[in-house]
Formats: structure tokens, C-alpha cells, sequence
């Protein structure tokens, strides 16, 4: 025979435990805010697309190269073994701002080789200044400052 | 029983003590654990893979900062989403959930805090990880769990559930809050004459179709429409900060979450940015949870 289901006494609510929780939770939630701290995680200042940016952009890139010197898109893992595109941009951003513009440069190359791209002879890290919403509207001009460039050791 | 009344203390906050049953906390507690078995399941290679990155990269945030200021050993790295992974489905079984809610939101805050720890700080699953912490300190196995089975016990409803509800709703929409707080801040109000928005979205979609990512099919065309960019900057902006209402004034509960929601869907669409915990409702389904079972108290009638 199976033993009954017993009740209990209801869960009694500490008003001020109840206001503390939601209260400590809220201010944690906005503590960044208060703090004027900078991005960190999961308190975060929710910063993306908050600037107050024109639309000339510089997009730092990593592109492959082919023997006759036109680019080729590379994917995010060969750029920084992630499949997240922002985090490859980032790591890409940050690698120039660092002085490290070669050695990524020569990270990605080993990532192609091993990939077994064999259309890609080099690699190039470098910036383009394009005005984001001319190149929707037709305008693909570019001006391109480059950082870093590799071979593919073939 | 749902009534409504017109007493002032009823539409704006009061209406927090009224008892609940646990079912509905319960709820909420296995829509985040199984997100979180799925997720982690799903990310478990991407989560692991900074084991390969140059230690250069490593910029330790939060908690991994306050801990270490180096890479940590490979195979922690792969062990903390493993605990993280079994842990939640202790918490989606509510199994001994004393030991496994705590367990799965420490698991999962240094899993994900350090898989963004390496130069760039993304923001789409913030609110999985907030929403365990605070699940983890709430009585969310009082109902449809292994623990209540295994015990032969029923609790009676009370404020305590609702409350658990509020906090976390609270905890999603002040992050609305913040995120328009940092467009007033950074942006100022130019970010609501439109061009702003429209050069974000023109950009962000630039950067991924140069960097090989999927982009959106229709942001090259809406971003010729200049008239459309004011009345959306205004809109996002009027949301993100009437986003509290959710959780205060119980009829806005279900429009501010379908507006919500919405406004994911149109982030999806226009710049193929996926938040999948609140495009699922599971981010904003505390607010309507919240709202559920009031029952009128004879001093309100």
C-alpha cells in the first residue's frame, strides 16, 4: 500500500525576505548602471548598438588571398575558432589595437592550411572605412588600411 | 478563480501577496532548466573550444576575474559545463533541488563567464544565467517535481511562489531598462532621429556578410526606407523603458510581453540576431506567470 499524500502548512512569506530578494535582484540587475562600470557578464551595461555612430564604419577583416591576389572570404572559425562572427570581429579588433595583427595573421594561416583551403596562398588582416548604409543603397567604394599580411605554407 | 477589480492597490503592486499555487513557479523553473539542458547541450562544443585559444586572448569578466587572472586547466574547462549540464536536469526534474538548483547556476555562471572571457562580451543569454541564481534561492520544486513525488507531500498556495515570479521578472525587465538607459547615455537623443539605428543595423550587417556570417534578407532594403528608422528607434526606446510595467500593472503583463517579443523577432529579422530565450518566452514568461490565479480578497469587493 503506497503512503498518502500529506499537506503541508502553506510556505509562510517573510514580507522582508520577499522585498529583499526582489530588491537585491533589481539592484544587481542595474548595479552596473549606478557603478557606470563597464561590460562585464551577466551584469552587464547592455552597451550594443547604443553608440551614436554615423554610417562611415571601420570593419576590421581577416581575408584569404588567392594566387592572384583577390580576396576570399574566410568564415569566423578560420578567423578565430569560434562560430560567433562578433567574437572573430572582436578578436580581430583587438588583435590590431595590441600590436598582434601579425600573429593572428599567422594563426589564421595555420587554421587554412589545416582546413585544406588550398585556393588560399596568403592571408591578410586589414580595415576597411566603408559608409555602411551607401554600400546598401549601391555605393561599394572602400578604403582599405592593411595590417597584417601572411602566406599559407603550402 | 481570475477576477478583476478596479481598487487602485490591486492594479499596482499589491496584488503581489496574493497567495499562488507553487504550480505556477514550477513552470517557470522547467522552461529555464530544459532551456538550459538544451542550450548547453547545444553550445557544449563552442563552449569548450576557448581551451584552443591563445592565452593573449584570455580577458577574464566577472566572476572569472574576481578568480583567476590566467586560463584555467583544459579540463575544467570542460567540466564545469558538464556539471552544469546534469545539474539543470536536476533542476528540470526537481531532483534534490536544494543541492541541484544551487549547483546548476554556479555551473553555469562560470561556464558562460568564462566563454566570455576572451575579448568580447556577448548578451544573449544573460538572462538564463540571472534567472537561475535567483531560481536557485526560490522554493520553485514545491510542485511537478521528483522531490514532491519522493516525499508524498502538497503545499498550499501562498505569496511566496508569486513573489519568486516577480523577482525574476523584475530581473527581466530591468535589463530592458538598462539597455535603454545605455542608448540615452551613449547615444543621446540623436539615437531616436533614426540615422543612428540605421547605420546600426547597415554596419552590423555590413560586418557580418564581410566576415561570412548569414545576414538578413530585408536589412538591405529597409535601410533605403530612411522614414522607417525614427518611429522604430522611438519604439524600441518606449519599450525597453515601459518594460517594468510588466511586472507592476498585472493587466500589462501579456501586451508587454507580446510587444516584447515582438520586438525580438523584428531584431531577428532585421539584423539576424537570435535571442532565443525570450523569442521561446521564456525570459518574459515570469511576467505573465506573475499575473496568473488572483483570486478577490473580501476587502476588494
Amino acid at each position: 500500500m503506497t503512503e498518502p499524500t500529506r499537506t503541508l502548512p502553506a510556505r509562510r512569506l517573510d514580507v522582508r525576505l520577499a522585498v529583499g530578494l526582489v530588491l537585491v535582484a533589481g539592484l544587481l540587475v542595474v548595479s552596473p548602471v549606478l557603478r557606470r562600470a563597464s561590460d562585464s557578464y551577466p551584469l552587464s551595461t547592455y552597451p550594443m548598438f547604443s553608440g551614436a555612430i554615423d554610417s562611415s564604419v571601420d570593419l576590421t577583416l581577416a581575408v584569404g588571398l588567392d594566387d592572384e591576389g583577390r580576396r576570399v572570404e574566410l568564415s569566423p572559425v578560420l578567423i578565430a575558432g569560434t562560430d560567433e562572427v562578433i567574437v572573430a570581429g572582436g578578436t580581430l579588433r583587438i588583435a590590431v589595437r595590441e600590436g598582434r595583427a601579425d600573429a593572428q595573421c599567422t594563426e589564421i594561416a595555420a587554421r587554412v592550411l589545416e582546413a585544406g583551403r588550398t585556393e588560399i596562398v596568403g592571408v591578410a588582416v586589414l580595415t576597411d572605412d566603408v559608409d555602411a548604409v551607401g554600400w546598401y543603397e549601391g555605393d561599394r567604394s572602400r578604403t582599405t588600411t592593411l595590417h597584417a599580411e601572411c602566406d599559407v605554407a603550402w | 478563480m481570475v477576477t478583476t477589480t478596479s481598487r487602485p492597490t490591486q492594479r499596482i503592486g499589491f496584488w503581489w501577496n496574493a497567495p499562488q499555487r507553487p504550480t505556477f513557479l514550477a513552470v517557470q523553473r522547467i522552461a529555464v532548466a530544459a532551456y538550459a539542458v538544451v542550450f548547453l547541450g547545444v553550445r557544449f562544443g563552442h563552449i569548450i573550444r576557448v581551451r584552443d585559444f591563445d592565452d593573449a586572448r584570455f580577458d577574464p569578466v566577472g566572476v572569472v576575474g574576481a578568480v583567476v587572472d590566467r586560463p584555467v586547466a583544459g579540463w575544467l574547462v570542460v567540466l564545469a559545463p558538464t556539471v552544469a549540464i546534469v545539474a539543470s536536469l536536476g533542476v528540470l526534474l526537481g531532483w534534490r533541488y536544494r543541492l541541484t538548483a544551487p549547483l546548476a547556476a554556479l555551473a553555469v555562471l562560470w561556464s558562460l563567464t568564462y566563454l566570455h572571457s576572451w575579448g568580447v562580451v556577448l548578451h544573449t543569454d544573460n538572462l538564463l544565467t540571472l534567472h537561475l541564481l535567483v531560481l536557485a534561492v526560490l522554493p520553485a520544486a514545491d510542485a511537478l517535481s521528483l522531490d514532491v513525488r519522493r516525499e508524498r507531500v502538497r503545499r498550499p498556495p501562498s505569496p511566496v511562489y508569486r513573489w519568486g515570479l516577480v523577482a525574476l521578472g523584475l530581473v527581466t525587465a530591468l535589463t530592458y531598462v538598462v539597455a535603454a538607459w545605455a542608448k540615452i547615455r551613449n547615444g543621446g537623443l540623436g539615437w531616436l532621429d533614426g540615422d543612428v539605428l540605421r547605420s546600426h543595423v547597415a554596419s552590423d550587417n555590413l560586418r557580418k556578410d564581410l566576415l561570412g556570417d548569414p545576414t538578413s534578407p530585408i536589412a538591405g532594403t529597409l535601410v533605403g526606407w530612411s522614414w522607417l528608422w525614427a518611429p522604430m528607434a522611438l519604439g524600441a526606446l518606449v519599450l525597453e523603458l515601459a518594460a517594468p510595467l510588466a511586472v507592476v500593472v498585472r493587466r500589462f503583463a501579456l501586451p508587454v510581453a507580446i510587444a516584447a517579443w515582438t520586438f525580438h523577432l523584428a531584431v531577428l529579422g532585421i539584423m539576424a540576431i537570435l535571442f532565443p530565450y525570450q523569442l521561446l518566452g521564456i525570459a518574459l514568461l515570469p511576467w505573465v506567470l506573475a499575473a496568473r490565479e488572483i483570486e478577490s480578497r473580501p476587502e476588494d469587493r
